[in-house]
């Protein structure tokens, strides 16, 4: 940008000057680099796979993968399965992101809170959720209620993580200039602590829903007789890894797409906070 | 222009501050740091008084009692006769660091007393627009602070607080960032809006000449521990134009505040080499 561009548009006469604006791709490059980023990636796997004479079992070709899609929707293993994982997704990342939030806040906010309550959200949130397994087993048995636990204990506890943290690192000369025109803690609450915390519950959905995806696939690997995670585990035992591979695309697709939107959300929450 | 007029008594000062001294705990350095010790300042209703003093001598800290926001060691203020407990409405602050809210529009910020205060009623969107005017920002309702400049930010600042219409201002360095001819029209502006309503001003500020062009009285306040080292009266009618500049009594005050606050930057000076 040359020094003289203005953003005032009044000062100009002629021709008004290039508005300043921070360089991003327009949605149009957007696509065609995803597409074309795509498209390589799935020629390059199936040359890869016909070329190089890895042994199928390990490599399928990228078309042996695709046909998957045909062959499980033939046996009518296809819709049912990824329904019900759906379902249990989306009821466990429903529960998580209701309780968690306001968890998260009050926790965050209140200090004799984060002091006795926060150790023990941190030890959750570390926790390898494998070794949950055989506890929510004894608890629960192996059933649906199993599976969204695990994507509740999965998801919940990062999102706290992340809003505990974003309560602390609200302004505090903002808390005082709330308190200069007299606010109460319900308002410097509302008016200040909230709307700060917002990008990062933002960040806070996004961190939750990549890792109540693992939870959901580590429940329907243990604790399931249904479900997409359960058909997977199925075809590595017949050794039909295009199945496995095309299970695994499915997965990668869906966080992918989750990803995206909560990214999204992100953005549209935080357009105040960066240009 | 209507003011909320004052329940107490005219016959009690706007401020008054006995003794107050303020005493920081600094947890990294192990001790504890004397901002304020026995600060006595007495502000009239209606009066303006502009405080100078050399960078961290605690006028900020001042400022923040009389604002209710920190409490004293020692001492105490009242406000309009009463003890402060905390913030009220009859006073409104200009931060130094502007503390607007990133997430509200200029309109939004200007609103943010007023809703705080809850007196958002139908005359509000009028009033807003009023205020705005006055600090030069129309057109910039929407925009948000990060979208201004530092300026323009301490502008929205100052209209914040006048738009509440308080009995006493705090303004702590309002036009610190503000361009000198800006600076000038905005310091014309307070000194109309202040005599008409006759609110009490305490006004920090860094420049000689807008202490003297505001003030009907002058704080000179010692480095840290802050103390008032003297209190000058302005002999000029307020409010009053720029043209006062140039009267020999103006350049006599201007080169007395000049030596006051010389001093102090000595006797700092002495104190650091003396290490203490
Ligand atoms: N929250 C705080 N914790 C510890 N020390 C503080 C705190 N606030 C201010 N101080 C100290 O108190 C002293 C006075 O600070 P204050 O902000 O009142 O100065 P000031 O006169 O307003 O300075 P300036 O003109 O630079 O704004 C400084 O030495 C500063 O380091
Ligand atoms: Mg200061």
């Amino acid at each position: 940008m040359s020094a003289t561009t203005t953003r005032e548009a009044e000062t100009t006469r002629s021709r008004p000057p290039a508005p300043v604006r921070p360089r991003t791709f327009s949605r149009r490059q957007k696509i065609v680099i995803t597409v074309v980023n795509l498209a390589l990636f799935c020629v390059a796997w199936e040359l890869v796979a016909r070329l190089s004479g890895v042994p199928s079992l390990l490599v399928p070709t990228f078309s042996a993968v695709v046909g998957e899609f045909f062959a499980m929707r033939q046996e009518g293993i296809l819709w049912a399965n990824l329904w019900i994982s759906l379902q249990i997704y989306l009821v466990g990342m429903a529960l998580s992101i209701l309780a968690a939030i306001p968890f998260g806040l009050l926790v965050g906010g209140i200090k004799i809170l984060d002091r006795i309550v926060g150790p023990y959200v941190w030890a959750l949130y570390t926790l390898p959720r494998l070794i949950l397994m055989p506890l929510i087993l004894l608890w629960v048995g192996i059933n649906d209620t199993a599976r969204v636990l695990l994507v509740v204990l999965s998801a919940g506890p990062a999102i706290i993580v992340v809003i505990m943290d974003a309560m602390k690192t609200i302004e505090p000369s903002l808390v005082r200039a709330a308190r200069s025109f007299c606010a109460g803690r319900r308002q410097v609450f509302t008016h200040v602590a909230l709307p700060s915390t917002v990008p990062y519950i933002a960040t806070a959905v996004r961190m939750g829903v990549s890792r109540g995806l693992i939870g959901l696939f580590i429940g329907e690997l243990f604790t399931a007789a249904d479900g997409i995670g359960y058909v997977m585990v199925l075809a590595g035992r017949q050794f039909n890894s295009a199945r496995v591979y095309f299970i695994l695309l499915v997965f990668v697709a869906f966080s992918v797409a989750l990803v995206g939107l909560t990214q999204w959300l992100e953005k549209k929450a935080s357009i105040w906070r960066s240009a | 222009m209507e003011v909320m007029q004052g329940g107490t008594g005219s016959a009690s000062p706007a401020i008054e501050a006995r003794g107050v001294t303020v005493a920081y705990e600094r947890a990294r350095h192990k001790d504890t740091l004397v901002a304020l010790q026995d600060f006595d300042l007495e502000i009239r209703s209606g009066e303006f008084v502009t405080v100078v003093g050399p960078s961290g001598c605690g006028k900020s800290t001042f400022l923040n009692v009389v604002a209710g926001l920190v409490p004293p060691a020692r001492g105490e203020v009242f406000v309009e006769g009463k003890p402060v407990r905390g913030p009220g409405p009859e006073r409104s602050v200009v931060f130094q660091d502007y503390a607007l809210m990133p997430w509200r529009t200029v309109e939004g910020n200007v609103r943010f007393g007023l809703e705080m205060q809850r007196r958002v009623d139908r005359s509000t969107r009028e009033r807003i627009a009023r205020y705005i005017e006055m600090v030069g920002l129309t057109g910039f309702e929407r925009a948000y602070p990060r979208e201004l400049s530092g300026g323009m930010r301490q502008r929205v600042g100052l209209a914040r607080a006048l738009v509440t219409e308080p009995r006493i201002l705090l303004m702590d360095e309002p036009l610190a960032a503000v361009d000198a001819m800006t600076r000038e029209l905005m310091q014309d502006e307070l000194s109309r809006i202040v005599a008409e309503t006759g609110q009490a001003v305490l006004f920090i500020t860094h420049s000689v000449d807008e202490a003297i062009t505001l003030a009907d009285r002058i704080a000179v306040v010692t480095n840290r521990p802050g103390r008032i080292k003297e209190i000058i009266p302005v002999p000029f009618q307020r409010p009053r134009g720029r043209d006062v500049r140039n009267l020999p009594d103006y350049i006599a005050l201007r080169d007395r505040i000049w030596s006051l606050l010389e001093a102090e930057r000595h006797t700092n000076r002495s104190q650091v080499e003396a290490g203490v």
